[in-house]
C-alpha cells in the first residue's frame, strides 16, 4: 500500500464536503492535499495518459468544489461520492472521444501494472472491514465475470474492450454483466 | 436499501451505466434520464455505494503541482465574477467564505481566552485595553491563535506573530479585510517577516465591529487577481476587548 492512503483512512470526508459546500477553502485544499493523487490514480487507470489524467484531476476538484452542496451525507458515504465524480468525468472523456486511450500509447500502458489479478483485488478489500461484503459476494461469482467487473469499474474498458482482451465472444461477455448485475444487487442488499 | 422501483431493464441501464460501458450516447442519454427520474438516481447511487471498494485496489498517483495552482486560479477567477455579479444559488457560498460565522462564533471566546493566557505567560503588559478594537487572527482549522491586530487610528494598524509564523517559499501572506455591507473584501496588503508591523491602510477609516480580518497565501508581488485566491492561514473578526 502506498503511503498517500495513510490519512484516508481516518479522515472524513463527508464533514470536509459538507465544508466545502460552505465554501471553506480550507477545507477543500485539505481534501485536495488527502484526496488528489488517489483521484489521479482513478483517472490515470481509466485514461491511460499522464498528462491527460492531471487534466481531468483539475477538472474533477473544481467539479468537486462545485458541487459539494449535492453531496448528501445521509445517502452516501463522502469518499465513495468523491470516487464516482473523478471516475464518471473519465469515462465521460474516453468515451467522448470515442476511443479507449488507454490503448494508444502501449508505453503508457506497460507502466501500469495489471490491475486484473484476483489475489491481488480481493485482497485490498479484505483489508477494510466496510468492504468484507462486497469482497464475499465477489468471490462467488465465477472469476471471468469478477475480472470482466473489474475491467469495466476500475479499468473503464468498454464490452467490446473486454471481449477482445478476454478472447470471449461479445454477447458472452455482455450476458455476465447481466447476470452479475441480478446476482449483486441480492448479494450486497 | 430502500425499495427502488425498477424494471429489470431500468436496472440493467443503471448497472451498465454505473460499471461504465454504455457508449457516449447512450450514458448521456442515460443522464437525461437519470436527471428526471429519482429512482434511477438511486438505483445508480446504490450500486456506486456498493461497488466503490473495488477501487481500493487502485494506487495513488503522484499529482504534478500546477494542477492545484490551476484549480486556485480557476476558483479565484469564479470568485471575481461572483464578486461583480454574483448568482443568487452562490450567495451561500460566497457568505460562507468570507463570513464565516460559524467560526467566528466559536472561536471568538477561545481565542480571546489562549491570547489573555499567551500575553500573561509572555509578561506583556499591552494586552489591549477595554473598548480598544482589536482582533486575533487565529487559524481555521484548530483556531490557534497566531496574531494580534490593533488599530491604531483612522490610517493604519498594529500587526503582532503571537507564534511563530510559517515562512512559506514563493510565496506571501497577504492581509484582508471585509465589513458585513461590502461587496467583497479588499487587501490591506502583503505580509514581511517582522514579528511586529504597521499596516498602513485608508481602511481602518471605516472598521466596523465584527468586521472579518483574514490572511491568505498569494503568489510573490500578492493576488493576482485583487481577491483572495489561497490557503486562509488566519482568520478573526475585529472586537472591542469588552
Amino acid at each position: 500500500m502506498n503511503s498517500h492512503n495513510d490519512s484516508s483512512s481516518v479522515f472524513d470526508y463527508s464533514a470536509c464536503l459538507c465544508a466545502c459546500a460552505r465554501g471553506e477553502r480550507y477545507a477543500f485544499h485539505t481534501l485536495y492535499q488527502v484526496e488528489a493523487p488517489k483521484i489521479r490514480g482513478i483517472i490515470l487507470r481509466i485514461v491511460g495518459n499522464p498528462d491527460l489524467a492531471s487534466d481531468l484531476t483539475q477538472d474533477v476538484f473544481l467539479k468537486i468544489w462545485d458541487k459539494a452542496h449535492t453531496f448528501d451525507a445521509q445517502r452516501s458515504r463522502g469518499r465513495a461520492w468523491i470516487h464516482s465524480v473523478a471516475r464518471h468525468h473519465a469515462l465521460d472523456e474516453i468515451r467522448r472521444r470515442a476511443q479507449p486511450l488507454n490503448q494508444t500509447s502501449s508505453e503508457q500502458v506497460e507502466e501500469l501494472p495489471s490491475l486484473v489479478n484476483d489475489e491481488r483485488i480481493l485482497a485490498n478489500l479484505e483489508l477494510n472491514e466496510a468492504t468484507v461484503n462486497l469482497s464475499e459476494c465477489l468471490k462467488r461469482l465465477e472469476t471471468d465475470r469478477r475480472t470482466a467487473i473489474y475491467m469495466a469499474f476500475v479499468e473503464g474498458h468498454t464490452h467490446e474492450e473486454i471481449s477482445k482482451r478476454m478472447g470471449t465472444p461479445l454477447g458472452t461477455v455482455k450476458s455476465w454483466a447481466r447476470r452479475s448485475l441480478k446476482f449483486l444487487r441480492d448479494c450486497l442488499k | 436499501m430502500t425499495k427502488i422501483n425498477l424494471s429489470d431493464t431500468e436496472w440493467e441501464q443503471a448497472w451498465e451505466y454505473t460499471l461504465g460501458t454504455l457508449p457516449y450516447d447512450e450514458r448521456m442519454q442515460f443522464v437525461l434520464r437519470m436527471e428526471r427520474s429519482s429512482e434511477l438516481r438511486s438505483a445508480v447511487l446504490f450500486l456506486e455505494e456498493k461497488m466503490s471498494p473495488l477501487l481500493e485496489s487502485v494506487e495513488p498517483v503522484d499529482v504534478p503541482d500546477s494542477v492545484w495552482r490551476v484549480i486556485q486560479q480557476e476558483i479565484a477567477k469564479e470568485q471575481t465574477s461572483q464578486a461583480v455579479q454574483p448568482q443568487a444559488s452562490e450567495v451561500g457560498r460566497l457568505k460562507g467564505m468570507l463570513t464565516n460565522l460559524w467560526l467566528w462564533r466559536v472561536s471568538t471566546g477561545f481565542a480571546v481566552a489562549l491570547l489573555a493566557m499567551m500575553l500573561m505567560f509572555e509578561g506583556q503588559t499591552s494586552s489591549p485595553t477595554e473598548g480598544e478594537p482589536f482582533v486575533v487572527l487565529v487559524t481555521p482549522e484548530r483556531y490557534q491563535p497566531g496574531l494580534i491586530l490593533r488599530t491604531q487610528n483612522s490610517q493604519s494598524g498594529v500587526l503582532k506573530a503571537l507564534t511563530h509564523l510559517p515562512e512559506p517559499e514563493n510565496s506571501v501572506m497577504e492581509l484582508w479585510t471585509k465589513a458585513d455591507s461590502w461587496e467583497k473584501p479588499i487587501s490591506l496588503g502583503t505580509l514581511g517577516s517582522d514579528r511586529q508591523q504597521e499596516i498602513r491602510a485608508d481602511a481602518f477609516n471605516s472598521v466596523e465591529e465584527n468586521q472579518l480580518f483574514e490572511i491568505t497565501l498569494e503568489p510573490p508581488g500578492g493576488s493576482p487577481t485583487g481577491l483572495p485566491t489561497g490557503e486562509i492561514l488566519f482568520i478573526g473578526r475585529l472586537t472591542s476587548g469588552h
